[in-house]
């Protein structure tokens, strides 16, 4: 996605949008590249990663995972009978 | 609240992944391009390249040989900071996509980046790789700065050493040659 793309999605200002992906580029967060007159923006995942490595082990791992499964499964159903009576 | 979008459903044909290692860049330069040995931070696989050099076939085959799960074309070979291959997955009849590792000494330490581009969307090639990218920056880093991968890595390996035989026979090496 390009930094034009994205900030079509924000109602403040492009310098605004610039200034926040700065602090997501420091991070390592977000990742660019130039191609042409266009600067193309990447999602680094790792540091979520290493966060989330760091934070959990492998037992809450296994039931934050479940939890997260069921809050899916549970809103997914809400959503489709939602649908239907629409 | 917004509904969360994964990377895969987006489309994107490219994606990155980038690592901090604490370690020297030739040594990181060494682990993905070793030969001699499986390497951890690609799924416990060992590579066979004909050569180093741009044009030559690649395979990351099984530690034991019999399976080949990649194989690709070299690209660039400018050591220690640039290697890119084409890469297919043999039991996939998806496109081939193209791997890209740069390595930047920086802060003592190197900065890893592994790009892919070429993602033939909506493939299982396209999700395993964007599984996958995480795990190779994460491996990597542990191989490089502890000496090994982490536990849960090993696991995973012990896992696929197990699940050997259940591979498909259009894998096996022999169909794969790199010479």
């Amino acid at each position: 996605m390009t930094v034009a793309a994205l900030a079509s999605h924000f109602s403040c200002s492009r310098i605004m949008v610039m200034k926040h992906l700065e602090t997501l580029s420091r991070a390592g967060l977000v990742l660019s590249e130039k191609d042409g007159r266009s600067r193309h923006l990447f999602f680094n995942i790792v540091p979520i990663q290493q966060v989330y490595d760091r934070w959990t082990d492998q037992y809450s791992q296994f039931w934050a995972s479940r939890v997260v499964d069921l809050k899916a499964s549970v809103e997914s159903a809400q959503q489709a009978k939602e649908s239907r009576r629409a | 609240m917004p509904k969360a979008v994964s990377v895969e459903q987006l489309g994107a044909t490219k994606a990155k992944f980038q690592v901090q290692i604490d370690g020297p860049i030739e040594a990181v330069w060494k682990e993905i391009t070793r030969t001699d040995a499986p390497i951890a931070a690609f799924f416990n696989s060992q590579m066979h390249v004909g050569a180093f050099q741009p044009g030559s076939k690649l395979a990351m085959r099984s530690p034991d040989g019999k399976y080949t799960g990649v194989v690709g074309e070299i690209l660039e070979f400018d050591p220690p900071t640039v290697f890119a291959h084409t890469f297919k997955f043999t039991n996939y009849d998806d496109p081939a996509c193209v791997v890209r590792y740069e390595l930047e000494a920086c802060d003592g330490g190197t900065l890893f980046t592994l790009t892919i581009s070429d993602l033939p969307t909506g493939t299982k090639t396209a999700k395993q790789m964007l599984q996958g990218g995480v795990m190779i920056c994460g491996t990597l880093k542990a191989v490089i700065e502890t000496g090994s991968p982490s536990a849960g890595t090993k696991l995973l390996f012990t896992l696929f050493k197990v699940m050997a035989p259940m591979t498909p026979k259009k894998c096996r090496s022999e169909h794969w040659p790199v010479d």
